[in-house]
């Protein structure tokens, strides 16, 4: 968890750059999905994988 | 953005190709080694994404998407052309290797695709200012997800398991000849409507992560397909197996 | 006896399947009724604004062809599933290409059939006036009831074998007609009301590429899709 403070700081730090100021929640999203698609499909292929 | 396929794919490809054809010995631990590089790479993804890349000249830390958007689009791209390879293959010679590839390469594109198409709507609201602008790539990737989950029905609802090779293969080829053909359309039809803002990313940080991405979700496709063919592959064995599966006849039966 | 050969074999699918839509005409005018209350099913939705209405025309128009189309594929095969006759084609010395270019066909003359008598509907209810003549329009109509057969007649041929096959063609089929329902309904547009930028020739050609591609997919692969083994 601790570099997604660090994420923060670093923008607050960076010279204010880009006329899209914040928007990191959309960023969250986006990261969040991407690891919860890699979650369930690695799931669900762990749960249909075959009993040998 | 420019197709940039960074050498560390090109290498992954051979050594994957390679080992399986040159070096027998050494063949089952490819899997293992790749899911490892998966993983490894993925689990720092977020640093290099989120900390170390520098903000974007014009879009700010919203840019940072890109990480995770573009390497799934570019390789759910890659994972459904080798399906049409695989379909193309089973209509010349069949067997159910090719077939099970063809399943399994469906699959992990419909997934990796749908999560792409959706990033790149939730990165449209900041930067278009609505979730969708029919943007040629994302209109055309969109579409194309739809086919290949039609796709993916189909195979489902086909339970003879010639038949259902048989129309995939040429359900596969026709979904991928159709992807040019749509682009191109799209493409014409949302030609007087507003351009699309990509990121210009030439620092050459930003180069970095992106290529590390895209080898870190290459690596994580190709473990993903593979899982799903040893499946199919199975599958495919029970289905057909069947009548070898009845015990020899006893010869004293009289 | 000796094989018709390609033409033949064509001459003589097309025909049985037009004899039997026409002694089966009950069924036939259930198809155009269907397309006609389609039709007015989205001038209702659309709502009294007569500029709307022009303006999207083309659009409701393709939209009700795309719909029917779905019903009238599907039956071109129920009717060879029902009596077991695709099987009787089969094994009668008949190239399936052929069968492939006849079958398509017979569906195209449906479609064309079908968009003709919702042309002057079309006219009526969303009060358009065709600026570069009906000809032009018809010419739309054809090359777009071509668009639309070719791969609906091998999603037809494979749906009809599936579970589910009612919802099965319209899901397989719709996503690869974008292409084509889309350079339709432009053509189409800019016959209504003009072409001024001469945009219609990028259309035409779209379309007419969609066709070749599409048809000659089908011609090679349809052979497969109902082979046997």
């Amino acid at each position: 968890m601790n570099w997604l403070v660090l994420a923060q700081a670093a923008a607050a730090e960076a010279p204010r750059m880009g006329r899209i100021v914040g928007g990191w929640e959309y960023v969250w999203a986006c990261y969040i999905l991407t690891w919860a698609g890699i979650v369930l499909y690695a799931g669900s292929l762990f749960l249909r994988r075959r009993k040998t | 953005m420019q197709l940039d396929i960074p050498l560390s794919i090109l290498l992954l490809i051979i050594v994957l190709v390679g080992t399986q054809i040159f070096v027998p010995s050494i063949r089952k631990w490819v899997w293992p080694a790749i899911a490892v590089i998966a993983v490894g790479m993925l689990a720092v993804h977020p640093y290099f994404a989120l900390v170390w890349a520098p903000p974007e000249r014009e879009m700010g830390d919203v840019y940072r998407i890109i990480y995770v958007h573009v390497p799934q689009i570019q390789v759910a791209l890659v994972v459904l052309a080798i399906n049409a390879g695989c379909s193309l293959a089973y209509l010349m010679k069949k067997s159910w290797v090719t077939d099970a590839l063809a399943e399994a390469s469906a699959e992990v594109g419909v997934y990796m695709g749908s999560v792409a198409v959706l990033l790149g709507a939730i990165w449209g609201k900041p930067t278009w200012g609505v979730y969708w602008d029919w943007d040629p790539r994302l209109t055309t990737a969109a579409i194309l997800i739809v086919v290949y989950t039609g796709y993916l029905t189909l195979r489902r609802f086909v339970e003879d398991p010639d038949k259902r090779a048989t129309w995939s293969a040429v359900m596969g080829i026709i979904a991928f000849v159709n992807v040019p053909i749509t682009y191109m359309s799209v493409k014409w039809w949302n030609s007087l409507h507003q351009k699309q803002s990509s990121p210009k990313t030439v620092d050459p940080q930003m180069v970095w992560v992106l290529h590390w991405s895209q080898v870190a979700f290459f690596a994580l496709m190709t473990t993903f397909v593979w899982h799903r063919y040893l499946l199919a592959k199975a599958q495919r064995e029970k289905e057909v197996a069947l009548p070898e599966a009845l015990p020899p006849a006893r010869p004293e039966a009289a | 006896m000796s094989r018709p050969g390609l033409f033949g074999t064509l001459l003589i699918v097309l025909r049985k399947d037009l004899l039997i839509e026409w002694r089966t005409r009950a069924r036939l005018n259930a198809l155009i009724f269907f397309a006609l209350a389609t039709l007015l099913m989205f001038n209702f939705a659309l709502g009294p604004d007569t500029v709307l209405m022009r303006a999207h025309a083309a659009g409701y128009l393709w939209l009700s062809i795309l719909f029917s189309s779905v019903l009238s594929l599907g039956e071109s095969f129920r009717i060879e599933m029902e009596n077991l006759s695709l099987d009787g084609i089969k094994l009668a010395p008949a190239d399936a290409r052929a069968i492939f270019l006849g079958k398509a066909l017979g569906n195209t003359l449906m479609l064309l059939l079908l968009s003709l008598v919702l042309l002057p509907a079309t006219i009526a209810l969303f009060d358009v006036h065709i600026v570069m003549g009906v000809p032009a329009f018809i010419g739309i109509l054809l090359i777009g009831s071509l668009a639309i057969s070719a791969p609906g007649t091998i999603y037809a041929a494979i749906a009809s074998n599936a579970r589910a096959r009612d919802v099965l063609l319209p899901l397989l089929l719709f996503p690869i007609l974008i292409p084509a329902l889309l350079a339709c309904v432009k053509a189409s547009t800019l016959v209504l009301q003009g072409d001024p930028m001469n945009q219609l020739d990028s259309w035409l050609r779209l379309l007419l590429a969609f066709v070749v591609i599409y048809w000659s997919i089908g011609f090679v692969l349809f052979p497969r899709v109902i082979e046997d083994d």
